[in-house]
């Protein structure tokens, strides 16, 4: 008796240790634009647990493929930073043409894609070399750079022209333009890269294309009750890595819209901070945070109860957020 | 000596036409789309002519920057128009030539529509 209560003693320490486990905490990296720093949120504590300094005008973020290495645009120094995403330093600088805003890196994790506002390019960087491997000219002010899962396609919106670019990985050459409604800012592919979907901030809709034929399959408006059509503009978009959810950042309408993907129906309308940027998902596809430009916060959102539990402060003008 | 005269000369006339060509930014924190922008020495009423015209769409979107040649540092009071219709006032803007300047929402005094 005595050696069975033994067992069941260490099969209970064993699950009360799977189940600790199963709690993940998450690191989500937000760059300030205008207080020139990338805050780090521990999504378990949900709170912000360091401050990191980083070069003029923070925007676009995102995460090596390895998941060691947090890059950051710096749009008035006129490069990209590398942060390591231990030690939370900045470890690299490396060149990426004039004001890159955003940018989007290769599936095999060689390059990053970088959208250069001022000069109507799309830097290749090859991050290993360092070095600006090409560059393809694209519509007015680029910004959103979406990548194919497959890494074949490189979408680059450009906010002026109100065009999506296709561009072709291999020869890095434009092999076709979309138009779209005014001042595109964004661009995601749904996981099975069938689809791009492109948002449109002064249009105030997403455009879903079809990836084979460039064919716009459907427009997605969006209207929320009380608040005036012209401060409802599409920006930042996330999808579920089920394929299933979209969530659309809706800037000033300080809204996030849930749409759902197969049939592009606006399912509800989440209240968050103020002008609501960019947003990321944790990896095990529970929270939602999203950054908020106006009210120096982020808000975090269960994605299975579509409920916004917390908003966390951070540094000033928060933009983008990428979560490790 | 006379050559070294000439270069000096040749110098100073690059570094002027250098300064003149230094390009300020302001940067819209406002609420709303600025397509009206004018500058005056702080205090003064000598307003300039609209900036916002500089621009490819003759208007500054939020969060957007407009490329302003010439301007020499200083103190300015500003008066903007959104497309909103609102008209504003911003006092006592500092300006330092070659960086980037802000004017955010809550700077605004005095709006009308």
């Amino acid at each position: 008796m005595p050696h069975r209560l033994a067992i069941g003693a260490l099969m209970l320490l064993c699950a009360t240790v799977v189940a600790a486990g199963d709690a993940e905490a998450y690191m989500a990296f937000v760059s300030n634009e205008k207080g020139n720093t990338v805050s780090v949120i521990d999504t378990d504590k949900m709170a912000v647990v360091a401050t990191i300094p980083v070069g003029q005008r923070p925007r676009g973020i995102t995460i090596s493929k390895d998941r060691k290495t947090i890059f950051v645009c710096t749009s008035d120094a006129d490069h990209i930073e590398a942060i390591d995403a231990d030690s939370m330093k900045v470890v690299r600088t490396l060149p990426s043409g004039a004001d890159p805003e955003l940018f989007a890196p290769s599936p095999d994790g060689k390059y990053l894609y970088v959208a250069n506002e001022d000069n109507a390019l799309v830097s290749v960087l090859d991050i290993d070399q360092g070095a600006v491997a090409n560059e393809i000219p694209v519509g007015v002010e680029p910004e959103g750079m979406g990548v194919s899962p497959d890494g074949k396609w490189l979408v680059a919106t450009s906010e002026t022209t109100s065009m999506a670019h296709f561009i072709d990985t291999d020869s890095f050459q434009v092999v076709d333009s979309v138009l779209v409604d005014t001042r595109p800012r964004y661009a995601e592919f749904t996981p099975d890269g069938k689809e791009v979907w492109v948002s449109s901030e002064v249009g105030g809709t997403v455009a879903v294309i079809d990836v084979a034929t460039r064919k716009i399959l459907k427009k997605i408006s969006f209207a929320v009750q009380g608040v005036r059509p012209e401060t409802i503009q599409a920006v930042g978009i996330s999808i579920t890595k089920d394929g299933k959810t979209a969530f659309i950042s809706l800037g000033p309408a300080n809204r996030v819209a849930v749409v759902d993907v197969a049939s592009f129906e606006v399912k509800d309308y989440l209240l968050v901070g103020q002008r609501v940027w960019h947003t990321d998902l944790t990896p095990d596809g529970k929270y939602l945070l999203t950054a908020n430009g106006e009210s120096n916060d982020v808000s975090v959102i269960d994605v299975g109860s579509l409920k916004v539990l917390k908003s966390i402060p951070v540094g000033e003008l928060p933009w983008g957020v990428v979560i490790r | 000596m006379m050559r070294a005269v000439l270069i000096l000369a040749a110098l100073t006339a690059f570094a002027a036409s250098a300064s003149a060509e230094t390009i300020t930014k302001f940067w819209n924190l406002t609420k709303n789309t600025v397509d009206g922008l004018q500058l005056a020495p702080a205090g003064s009423s000598d307003f300039g002519p609209n900036l916002c015209l500089a621009d490819p769409d003759k208007s500054v979107d939020y969060d957007e920057r407009l490329k302003i040649s010439g301007l020499a540092s200083g103190t300015y009071d500003a008066k903007l128009h959104d497309v909103a219709g609102r008209s504003c006032s911003a006092k006592s803007v500092k300006v330092e030539a070659g960086k980037v300047f802000s004017i955010s929402e809550k700077e605004l005094s005095g709006c009308t529509q």
